[in-house]
């Protein structure tokens, strides 16, 4: 009974978080200057305040605020974010576009994050106070005060202007000539590695600390203690009975991280020309679209949500402590 | 509620024996951490020059000075250069500490405001209150800080005040978590159970019983959290969404982006600027973690 309750109720602390979500975007539009009759207006060059009050009618912008809430929230629930003016396109399709190149570059950025970041953090820890902890210690804090956007700048300088071996941002070489399906996807990792490392360098820094101060508390654990005494090599201690116990804190934080690297990808994406939904957002910024922007902060935030939930549900199955205690 | 009689003095002598005792012990530790004491001294070097930036870079940093891509070190007129325009990049980063520290103080002072609110009548009140409260942190955990910041910005204009306020917005709720933590734990206390015992209203108890015991911790984040502070502020001003009467060190790094290629230094300069302050500020925050945290000190020996 409890195997099925737990997930249920998992999923069901998802309904208030994504009420508040969509009340906040409503919140964040209501404050915008300007409704779309008046940007309407302007497009158009002129109108009279009859038309204008017409439109708002026809548009039910007349309505009371309780009414355009939930009229805001079924289009919500439909994936209806209105029409971008300066695409002129559903928004719903400008951020579908968009959303596989950014999702392609977290997914790398992450996984690099994380294998480098549990690396470092273990071998800190194995090592703690010697010298090549501090040394580590030091890199990795310069990694995390380190602004994204600065670091990506500086290595285009270094790689892509300097030594040449690196292209200096896009997704791929524009009228490439490639003779096969290898060649074209060799040409999109070049692109990726520049905004991948970039991107990645203050969560390996996340990461490093995490695992760091996670294995430094197993490692203090009896049953470690026993492993050492069985006289097993220390390696094998370490990977088969500290690591796995350690992992655990470095997953609860998941999805504060990846709304982070979605913040992160407006910056990186302007940066490197990536074409995502970061890059979207610096160009809706600039023409100051709105509805692009609430989209994409709606959707970042569902899936951050999604995140949590997904973290828990896998915790709950990793953990039997979990399990028991709700 | 229990009152707990027969321990009440000693429970009292306890409170007014308590705050000051750690604090020391604290700042101790953090003076004796190498680290903590260069970022310190630092940061109070980088606090001078932004006061004293009138006197140290003299005249207006927006204007033009000399002629556009005077490369650092060539001429003493323009120490580090000039960018695209023939401004001062020395400066820029002069001027541009202001900005930077003023936002960054200011919205971790509204962080910490509104997180202690939330997480002080969380954990003392517990029951609906805390369940209503949870629940908005969490909200507000899901919604990507960076994201929210830059949406915030463009809908109401950039400015300082805005500025600073969005980014005060977003950093509250570890502020509220570990405020929350805190009170809850030390809710129980005898200490605060004899100051209930003793009829001290929830005003009292919150503010003069458990506040101060609970602050330890969130004096060690409120530097990392400058530090963050620091950083939306110029990834914000980057993407040309700072306050366009300010000299920004992160609108300086944007500003040379367009002439990376040929000069390079006008980008490099602004950003070494955020990279030596975050590093500075990143560098106490340890400090003050450890002395403030026995119990991690002892795990590095």
């Amino acid at each position: 009974m409890r195997a099925i309750l737990a997930p249920l109720k998992v999923l069901a602390h998802t309904v208030p978080t994504s009420v508040g979500i969509a009340v906040v975007t409503f919140l964040l539009v209501q404050l915008a200057p300007g409704d779309a009759v008046d940007v309407f207006a302007g497009e158009s060059g002129a109108a009279t305040a009859e038309t204008m009050a017409g439109l708002r009618r026809a548009l039910g912008l007349d309505l009371p605020l309780l009414d355009r809430l939930l009229a805001h929230l079924s289009g919500l629930v439909r994936f209806d974010f209105g029409c971008s003016i300066r695409y002129n396109a559903p928004v719903a399709s400008l951020v579908a576009e968009r959303l596989p190149s950014t999702l392609a570059l977290m997914g790398c950025a992450l996984a690099l994050a994380l294998v480098v970041g549990i690396l470092l953090g273990t071998l800190m820890a194995c090592t703690a106070g010697s010298w090549l902890d501090r040394g580590l210690s030091a890199v990795i804090l310069f990694f995390y005060s380190v602004p994204g956007f600065w670091i990506g700048l500086m290595s285009i300088v270094f790689f892509a202007v300097r030594l040449g071996v690196l292209p200096t941002g896009g997704m791929e070489t524009i009228g490439g000539d490639f003779s096969g399906p290898g060649d074209a996807l060799l040409d999109r990792l070049r692109h990726m590695v520049l905004p991948t490392v970039s991107m990645a360098l203050f969560f390996i820094a996340i990461y490093a600390r995490l695992m760091r101060s996670s294995t430094l508390q197993v490692l203090g654990l009896d049953h470690v203690r026993v492993a050492a005494a069985k006289g097993l090599p220390r390696w094998v201690v370490v990977r088969r009975h500290v690591l796995r116990n350690a992992l655990l804190p470095v997953t609860t934080m998941a999805g504060v991280h990846i709304g982070a690297m979605l913040g992160g990808a407006i910056v990186i994406e302007t940066v490197f020309s990536w074409p995502g939904l970061g890059r979207l957002a610096y160009e809706a910024l600039m023409s100051r679209d709105f509805k692009i922007l609430l989209a994409i902060l709606f959707l970042s935030s569902i899936l951050v949500m999604f995140t949590n939930a997904l973290v828990d549900l896998l915790q709950l199955w990793l953990d039997p402590r979990i399990r028991r205690r709700r | 509620m229990t009152a707990p009689s027969p321990s009440a003095p000693a429970a009292v002598a306890e409170t007014a024996a308590r705050p000051s005792r750690p604090t020391m012990r604290a700042l101790r530790a953090l003076v004796g951490s190498r680290p903590a004491v260069a970022g310190l001294v630092v940061l109070g070097l980088v606090a001078l020059v932004a006061i004293l930036a009138p006197f140290v870079a003299p005249g207006d940093p927006l204007a033009m000075v000399a002629r556009p891509f005077v490369r650092p070190g060539v001429s003493g007129a323009v120490p580090l250069g000039s960018d695209a325009l023939g401004r001062d990049l020395f400066a820029g980063v002069v001027h541009g500490a202001r900005a930077s520290l003023v936002i960054g103080l200011a919205a971790t002072v509204v962080g910490l405001l509104v997180g202690t609110l939330v997480g002080a009548t969380a954990g003392y009140f517990g029951g609906r209150a805390d369940l209503v409260l949870v629940r908005l942190i969490e909200l507000f955990q899901t919604i990507p800080n960076f994201v929210l910041v830059v949406v915030m910005v463009a809908i109401v204009q950039p400015t300082i005040v805005t500025i600073t306020l969005a980014i005060g917005i977003v950093s509250w709720p570890p502020v509220a978590r570990l405020v929350r933590a805190e009170f809850r734990a030390l809710g129980a206390r005898d200490f605060v159970l004899a100051a209930r015992a003793a009829g001290c209203g929830d005003l009292h108890m919150m503010l003069r019983e458990i506040l101060p015991n609970a602050l330890p911790p969130v004096i060690s984040t409120a530097s990392v959290m400058v530090a963050s502070a620091i950083l939306m502020e110029s990834a914000l001003s980057f993407l040309g969404m700072g306050d366009p009467n300010l000299v920004s060190w992160g609108a300086m790094v944007g500003a040379g982006r367009d002439s990376l290629r040929s000069a390079w230094h006008v980008s490099a300069v602004p950003g070494l600027a955020i990279v030596v302050v975050v590093l500075a500020l990143n560098f106490v925050g340890e400090g003050l973690e450890e002395a403030f945290d026995p119990r991690r000190t002892g795990e590095r020996r």
